[in-house]
């Protein structure tokens, strides 16, 4: 009969285990994004989108993001905190603004579209260390 | 000799017998292990059929909701604007806060939804928050009908719609009934923006509104084609100047009431973002996309924001910016209800398209949302 008892558990534990779960395949990713002199970019808003290209193999196109900390590090999810990135292709852009309502990038505008951003990453597996280099905005002549 | 045999005999059928009057404990305890595994299979299918029924309860609702929408651009040649302000009065107090609201979109709605009698209990002369302080007279007629609960505009998966909104500042006044269906105002923050370019945009993207840094557009709500609503402050559109087609164009979605009764979300008869208007919920903001989990995603009359509670229910909030921004929300597990203008009604996904915070527009997610971008702006 304990024998009986305990199969009845691991067939509980086991069709708990299998009855969710599934969809498509996420990574978790983390990393750093720097200027070229070491310091970290700051701002009202301060965030690092991975935008699905065009030719991505993600299943779901959802853009995943992150805000950039004091330190430079950044961890990207995609709706919520933890969630993790859609494994397939990405632009990567940046959004570093004076505050939530400004105008101003404080970085240079190549960073800020999918069009013209020098990163293009492939996601296939968890990474620690993505690292991003990026220029400030150039200052305005007058 | 034969005594022994009978009473051998006699135990022996007491054995078998006893073995028919009950169960051991063990096989009780088998029994009781079975019927807790069904007990345990069973009751995840009936929670899911019950929010099946209620997520249809609020599809129809929404159904309702847009078609009296219709009705009501079909009677006066143009959507009810979002929210109404004294834009003379605003300017006149550049920089501070417009403290007495106008009737929303919904309160011009009421005749359509059937709801005439409601309609008739507001003096629409005098603000919606006609009795809170600072704006109070003893006129207490707006009080009484903006507390009146409407069943149409209440979602039975939102568990927080009956407790009523009353007031998180003194000048909104108490007595707000919930609502959980909020109008398109565009990709704009409700005037907050104070009508700047988002950055790698030439064109200013504002809304004119009660939070606007008294930058007010001269001609059009709406200064920027990209991101221009449908119902807006002051403004709204014609079914005609909906030139992306109606059935591409957000005309409302689904909002949850606030988490406390200090938290202005979902509060039918309020002309805010959050409260019954969507606002800068496509890219460029931290309110991106449907039930964005985003720190402090909304920005609306709130005292849940920060917390973990509004953390874990993807409901986070930053009140720095009072009711400039609020993305579409509800409770059905993995998306939300939205309905068109042309009055069609869907459940759209979770994964819909976004650019995440802050990130560049141009998504499936923010097309829905402009009524006037071209196709040629496609990314």
């Amino acid at each position: 009969m304990q024998v009986v008892r305990s199969n009845f558990a691991v067939l509980a534990l086991a069709s708990a285990l299998i009855g969710c779960g599934g969809g498509p395949k996420t990574a978790q990713i983390s990393g750093r994004v720097l200027f070229k002199d070491g310091t970290p970019p700051k701002g009202g808003v301060c965030a690092i989108q991975f935008l699905p290209a065009a030719d991505t193999t993600a299943e779901i196109r959802k853009a995943a993001s992150g805000d950039i900390r004091e330190d430079g590090s950044f961890e990207v999810y995609t709706r919520k905190p933890g969630d993790g990135i859609f494994v397939g292709k990405y632009d990567v852009t940046f959004a570093v603004w004076e505050s939530p309502m400004s105008s101003k990038s404080l970085i240079d505008a190549k960073y800020t579209s999918p069009t013209t951003t020098p990163y293009h990453v492939t996601i296939d597996q968890d990474a620690d260390d993505l690292a991003f280099e990026v220029e400030p905005a150039a200052k305005v002549k007058r | 000799m034969a005594a022994s045999q009978r009473h051998l005999h006699r135990m022996e059928s007491f054995r078998l017998r006893r073995s028919h009057l009950a169960f051991t404990l063990v096989e009780l305890l088998v029994v009781i292990a079975i019927i807790g595994v069904l007990v345990a299979l069973l009751l995840p299918a009936v929670q899911a059929a019950r929010e099946a029924a209620r997520r249809a309860h609020c599809q129809s609702s929404a159904k309702n909701v847009a078609l009296a929408v219709l009705n009501y651009e079909s009677a006066n040649k143009k959507l009810p604007v979002g929210m109404s302000f004294n834009a003379a009065q605003y300017r006149a107090n550049v920089h501070t806060q417009l403290k007495e609201y106008g009737p929303n979109w919904i309160i011009y709605a009421l005749p359509f939804l059937e709801q005439q009698a409601t309609f008739s209990k507001f003096n629409l002369k005098l603000p919606i928050n006609n009795d809170g302080a600072g704006v109070s007279t003893s006129d207490v007629r707006n009080r009484e009908a903006r507390g009146t609960e409407i069943p149409v505009l209440l979602c039975p998966s939102d568990s927080n719609n009956r407790a009523k909104y009353v007031g998180k500042i003194t000048f909104h006044g108490d007595n707000w009934a919930r609502g959980n269906y909020a109008a398109n105002s565009g990709g704009n923050f409700i005037g907050g923006g104070g009508c700047s370019a988002r950055p790698g945009e030439t064109i200013p993207a504002c809304t004119a509104g009660p939070e606007a840094n008294g930058t007010l557009p001269t001609d059009d709500g709406w200064t920027s084609d990209l991101r221009r609503g449908v119902m807006g402050p002051n403004i709204s559109a014609s079914l005609k100047q909906i030139t992306d087609g109606t059935t591409k164009t957000i005309m409302l979605g689904e909002i949850r009431a606030g988490l406390s009764e200090k938290d202005a979300r979902g509060t039918w008869a309020m002309g805010h973002a959050g409260s019954s208007l969507l606002a800068i919920f496509g890219s460029g903001g931290d309110a991106n996309g449907p039930n964005a989990c985003y720190p402090s995603a909304d920005d609306v009359y709130s005292d849940v924001c920060g917390t973990e509670k509004a953390k874990a229910e993807c409901m986070d909030c930053f009140t720095g910016g009072a009711a400039d921004q609020a993305t579409t929300r509800s409770s059905h597990p993995g998306g939300v209800h939205i309905a068109m203008c042309d009055g069609s009604v869907s459940f759209l996904s979770d994964n819909v398209e976004t650019s995440g915070i802050g990130g560049p527009w141009g998504t499936a997610w923010d097309y829905m949302i402009g009524s006037a971008d071209a196709e040629a702006t496609i990314r």
